[in-house]
């Protein structure tokens, strides 16, 4: 359509050009060619035309290109700046339907615009309600359970003072009533404990803190611990050399706990419950097995569901609070880890979890989500130190392009610096002494803007003939004696070289 | 005049106050009440002997951490061990480790198993006797 109109205007326009022309030179050529009242004539005539050609000219201009260029406009200002322009209707011909067509266009655009936005408002406030309802459903948890604990242990505790003679002597019946009240007692204050557990951990009140750590020696504790109460089963454990993984030790323990306790409670006399601990690809796995009467394709389907109860009719009296795994769910997902069942029934449970190893690379995986996560990054400017050697190789190039791909930055590779002018985020490589000083000096004048605040995370990355915790040490200290911050994930230098 | 030990409880609410006092007095020991801080700090200057002091951080009037450091301040308590309880809020734990820091011997989760506490009290005894004695 544009290209047929553009060949025409340009040829009518080169037509018009070459009469304009020819009548021009016949017009000034006239008096040397002919006499000089037929001469005036036809340059009357000459001149004449040009006039005629120029005012045609003129209109044609006002009826075709005008409305185009002011289409063009309209288009512009709606894909460029977002802004609708109406365009006036002026001509009964196909322009005039172009610019009618284009007004039309433009409204439905901002109708839809506009239920767009109305639709966003509403999905906004839909989702700050149910951001409301999930936090007054946590608050409600955890408070109900704290007040729920104190009378519950005074009740355990006079239960206990009964039981012990401490009110005078009690018959044998009246003992024996005390005790079951105990019990139950003691039932209810571990299923309170258990809500707890899972409510603090999933309202984000307990915040694990996971650390590079011996899983080794965490297994070898757990095994003894429960052979000690395995009463008649054995407890064993397989586990060659393992790698250093991510973990908040206390909490993979209670996993480990969990795991186990539910393991001997279903396993039959004399039988094995095995645990083992296996590298594999970037994460740990182990696996806890019991020789229990195995599990349906039903049960195993909620297993990690809350409130998903075993019946063990060989195990009376001995049911658990269905809370156990749904806790430890929680806890291996945030390790990034996952957490699975097979089983048969007659034939035993396995439950396999994963952990990260903790790598050089997922350590600093691990420092990038955590500048991203930080609220801080969202209000300031932060800076990841990454200590790497002084000519970044593929790898560090690598970590690089995979923090970008993490933060959604771009980040400037080659250069120490990114994008100072707008930066909320400044990645850099701390080189050496001079790099560190270089760096320094400019983020004082990127500070010197409007920077509210500054964060700092560390991360190492593995350094030949240099000592890169110790720059990453002085960068963070010389941090945080100007700008008054403290790093907020510095990975141990012991990890470095640990294998990216 | 007995050998009996005497601890003196510093305890605002009555359930927890009255199982501790009839466990301690259940075990041997002689025990006094105390249920806000400034009834702590008037009692522990009061009485002559007192052998330990059970503190809870949350009271009425004067707060644990208080009467705790006006007790190790004071010439006539500060040779008292005291164990403070605390509950699990990250203010109410920071105030137990500022305890510690101010010369508590121990502290212990609210709520608490008995069976934990005489544990902590036979330490804190013992350590004290040792030291002191």
């Amino acid at each position: 359509m544009n290209e047929r109109y553009y060949s025409l205007r340009s040829r009518l326009e080169a037509l018009a050009w070459t009469v304009l022309f020819l009548t021009a030179t016949a017009g000034g050529m006239a008096p040397f060619f002919l006499p000089r009242d037929k001469a005036e004539v036809v340059f009357a005539f000459a001149l004449g035309g040009v006039l005629f050609l120029f005012l045609g000219m003129l209109l044609m201009r006002r009826a075709v290109t005008a409305p185009l260029a002011r289409l063009a406009h309209g288009i512009k200002q709606m894909l460029e700046v977002g802004r609708l322009v109406k365009l006036p209707v002026t001509q009964a011909n196909e322009l005039g339907t172009v610019a009618a067509g284009f007004n039309r266009l433009a409204e439905q655009v901002e109708e839809q615009k506009q239920r767009l936005r109305e639709h966003i408002t509403e999905l906004q406030r839909v989702n700050a309600e149910l951001d409301r309802l999930a936090n007054f459903k946590d608050d409600l948890l955890v408070t109900i359970n704290h007040q729920l604990r104190t009378p519950l242990t005074a009740l355990l505790e006079g239960l206990e003072l009964l039981h012990d003679g401490a009110m005078g002597a009690v018959t044998p019946d009246q003992a024996a009533l005390v005790g079951t009240m105990s019990e139950n007692a003691v039932r209810l204050a571990n299923l309170v404990e258990q809500v707890l557990d899972l409510s603090l951990l999933k309202s984000g009140r307990r915040l694990l803190t996971p650390q590079p750590a011996d899983l080794g020696a965490l297994l070898r504790r757990a095994c003894e611990t429960w052979q000690a109460a395995a009463e008649g089963r054995r407890v064993t454990l397989t586990c060659g050399e393992l790698p250093a993984v991510y973990m908040d030790a206390e909490a993979i323990q209670e996993v480990l706990d969990h795991l186990l306790r539910n393991a001997l409670r279903h396993a039959p006399m004399n039988s094995e419950v095995a645990l083992r601990a296996e590298p594999q690809d970037g994460h740990v796995e182990i696996a806890v097995r019991d020789g229990g009467p195995g599990l349906s394709a039903e049960q195993l389907a909620k297993l990690f569901e809350p409130f998903t109860h075993l019946h063990t009719p060989d195990a009376p009296g001995s049911q658990g609070s269905g809370l156990g795994l749904a806790f430890c769910r929680q806890v291996v997902e945030r390790h990034r880890g996952v957490i699975s069942a097979q089983s048969q029934p007659q034939q035993g449970t396995t439950i396999r979890f994963t952990l990260p190893v903790a790598s050089v690379r997922f350590l600093f995986e691990e420092a990038c989500r955590a500048v991203h996560d930080d609220s801080e990054f969202q209000r300031g400017l932060y800076a990841l130190l990454v200590a790497a050697p002084a000519r970044p190789g593929p790898d560090a190039v690598a970590l690089m392009r995979r923090a970008e791909a993490l933060l959604k930055r771009n980040v400037h590779h080659g250069d120490r610096f990114v994008r100072l002018d707008d930066a909320r985020l400044v990645i850099t490589a701390v080189t050496d002494e001079p790099g560190l000083e270089a760096m320094l000096t400019r983020l004082r004048g990127a500070l010197a803007r409007e920077v509210p605040e500054v964060g700092v995370a560390g991360a190492l990355y593995p350094h030949e003939g240099d000592q890169p915790d110790r720059l990453l040490d002085a960068a963070c200290r010389r941090f945080a004696e100007h700008y008054a911050v403290t790093p907020h994930t510095t990975i141990p230098a012991t990890l470095v070289g640990a294998g990216a | 005049m007995t050998d009996r030990k005497r601890i003196l409880i510093g305890e605002d609410d009555p359930s927890i106050l009255r199982m501790t006092r009839l466990r301690l007095q259940h075990e041997g020991f002689d025990v006094l009440e105390a249920c806000d801080g400034q009834a702590v700090l008037d009692q522990a200057e009061a009485e002559p002997v007192i052998h330990l002091i059970l503190l809870d951080i949350k009271m009425p009037k004067l707060n644990g951490y208080e009467v705790c450091r006006r007790l190790k301040a004071g010439p006539g308590t500060a040779r008292i061990p005291v164990i403070v309880f605390s509950a699990s809020e990250t203010q109410l734990q920071h105030l137990a480790n500022r305890c510690i820091e101010a010369g508590a011997a121990d502290w212990i989760k609210k709520p608490f198993r008995t069976k934990d506490l005489l544990g902590k009290i036979h330490r804190a005894l013992g350590e004290e006797g040792g030291i002191h004695g």
